[in-house]
């Protein structure tokens, strides 16, 4: 029984220090907004989806999450790929949708991993959650941010990229949350504000990092027929690819693995570069969003530097990036981060992105990081009205 | 109450890595190498490159190359208090691991730095044997 998939609905809550004392009250307020979008209701509802919670230790969180909604799906699914979580809990809801198996998929994800758990504290959690090998990198007290450094580092001996430049990403990224009612941090960025803030790990500065926040996002998937009545969203191609997951172990620590999935997403798509309106890049720092630029094949292998000195991927860019804010800006509220990378890319589709709109946009490409740079996923959506 | 457990120490690795660490704590950095050419540190069943499930643990010469580099500004965790630099080497033989190197806080690291092994602790560490900063 094969049905057209769509996106229907798309919503988050604000980012910041939200005090709810689980993560749920989050997860509740992103559903129903994302549903109230869709013009759909909880008894529409037939499928969930969601990921694991650091803060909250759930053994099976789809079970925990249902009895807390209410809800009894006849699908439902845990999925974890780290920070390409939430392209691939969306691409997994369009795949139930289009199998038959449901016809409306809720897909959220969110902790209040701000209030829970201190910055650093969240930082040390994750060097022993397994980004860094057990076995042979742990033990050397690396801090995660000291492996993307690395990755960076490798960066500019190779391409002459400079701290400059990736205190541009941040810049730009400020601007878009800067329009972002939403996002935690808001004030605007100069390169010398990211070049004089306090260095964690050479060279990254403590703004080419992320800001740990408390928030929640959610999707709903439903059949073209469901959402005939209202802006939807379809999901164009997926592409995922995987290589060299620990940093100290890498054949090239300069080239990553989106060019696997995003050659991938716009096989799938029958798509090409020049379609793409917007990007949604994952930013946990700085360093990923320069590097995907040129892995994706925004510019050539090496040049993103440039492009960044060129046009940047601020409001004003021919090429936008992580128009919410991000992960840098907006918030990074932990392995659900990325789905805000999506919601975010279905409202700049249906035109209701408000003050950070941008005109025309037909198509976007939305991209998740899992790991150390070692799991991609690269999605391309459309709205359905301009790719029918 | 007591357990009546066997008061063995426990074994340092897994399977595929005991041997190596048994090596390092002898003073001998081990390294794998495939028949095909290819040669790795981190436990893996297989071959990167080729594919097959051939390789042998061989002697490194425990001298290499900084591959990229990145000193920790947040703690000073060290009993000197020194700043904490980790590393990724690629030894002679073209193995990659991650590492700290223990270094003359007045000399900033840098990728063209040529290091060798530095014995006698739990973990692998490394020192600079060619400083070739002042080339630069």
């Amino acid at each position: 029984m094969r049905q057209e998939a769509v996106i229907a609905g798309a919503a988050a809550t604000p980012l910041g220090r939200l005090n709810t004392g689980s993560s749920l009250p989050l997860l509740h307020e992103a559903t129903a907004a994302a549903l109230a979008d869709a013009g759909l209701d909880w008894t529409d509802v037939d499928g969930l989806v969601t990921c694991m919670s650091r803060t909250d230790g759930w053994s099976n969180p789809v079970e925990t999450l249902a009895h807390y909604l209410s809800l009894r799906p006849g699908y439902i699914a845990n999925i974890d790929l780290a920070g390409a979580t939430g392209v691939s809990m969306v691409h997994h809801a369009v795949m139930a949708v289009e199998s038959g198996l449901a016809t409306t998929v809720v897909v959220t994800g969110g902790q209040d991993l701000l209030t829970r758990t201190s910055g650093s504290s969240v930082v040390d959690q994750l060097a022993q959650a397994g980004p860094m090998h057990p076995e042979f990198e742990v033990s050397h007290g690396p801090l995660l941010p000291t492996m993307y450094a690395l990755i960076a580092d490798a960066h500019m001996q190779r391409y002459g990229t400079t701290e400059a430049q990736l205190a541009m990403v941040a810049r730009d990224i400020r601007a878009h949350a800067a329009r972002n009612p939403a996002a935690f941090k808001r004030t605007a960025l100069t390169v010398d504000d990211v070049l004089n803030s306090p260095v964690v790990s050479d060279p990254l500065h403590r703004l080419d990092c992320s800001v740990i926040a408390d928030g929640a996002a959610a999707v709903i998937v439903t059949t073209a027929d469901r959402a005939a009545h209202t802006p939807s969203v379809s999901v164009l191609g997926v592409g995922y690819g995987t290589q060299d997951p620990w940093v100290g172990d890498a054949a090239d620590l300069t080239t990553s693995a989106a060019t696997q999935s995003g050659t991938a997403a716009f096989r799938s798509a029958g798509l090409t570069h020049s379609d793409v309106d917007l990007l949604e890049l994952y930013d946990c720092f700085t360093i990923t969003v320069l590097m995907l630029l040129e892995d994706l094949g925004f510019c050539a292998k090496g040049e993103a530097g440039d492009l960044l000195e060129e046009q940047g991927i601020g409001p004003q860019s021919r090429l936008p990036a992580t128009t919410h804010g991000g992960l840098l800006s907006a918030g990074h509220p932990g392995i659900a981060g990325g789905l805000f990378h999506l919601v975010e890319g279905v409202q700049q589709l249906q035109h209701s992105a408000d003050g950070r709109q941008v005109r025309d946009a037909k198509t976007a490409l939305v991209h998740g990081i899992g790991g150390i740079m070692g799991t991609h996923a690269t999605m391309l959506i459309g709205s359905r009205e301009a790719h029918r | 109450m007591t357990l009546d457990r066997p008061q063995q120490p426990p074994l340092r690795g897994t399977v595929d890595s005991q041997r190596w660490w048994q090596a390092l704590a002898e003073h001998t950095l081990l390294i794998w190498r495939c028949p095909c050419g290819e040669t790795w540190i981190y436990s893996r069943s297989r071959c990167p490159r080729c594919g097959k499930s051939e390789a042998r643990l061989e002697q490194s010469s425990g001298k290499g190359r900084i591959v990229s580099v990145s000193t920790i500004h947040r703690k000073h965790d060290d009993a000197q208090g020194a700043r904490r630099i980790i590393a990724v080497i690629e030894t002679s033989e073209g193995a990659r691991l991650l590492s700290q190197l223990d270094c003359d806080p007045a000399h900033t690291p840098q990728a063209v730095d040529d290091v060798e092994i530095v014995h006698g602790r739990e973990v692998p560490r490394f020192r600079i044997v060619s400083g070739r900063s002042g080339d630069r």
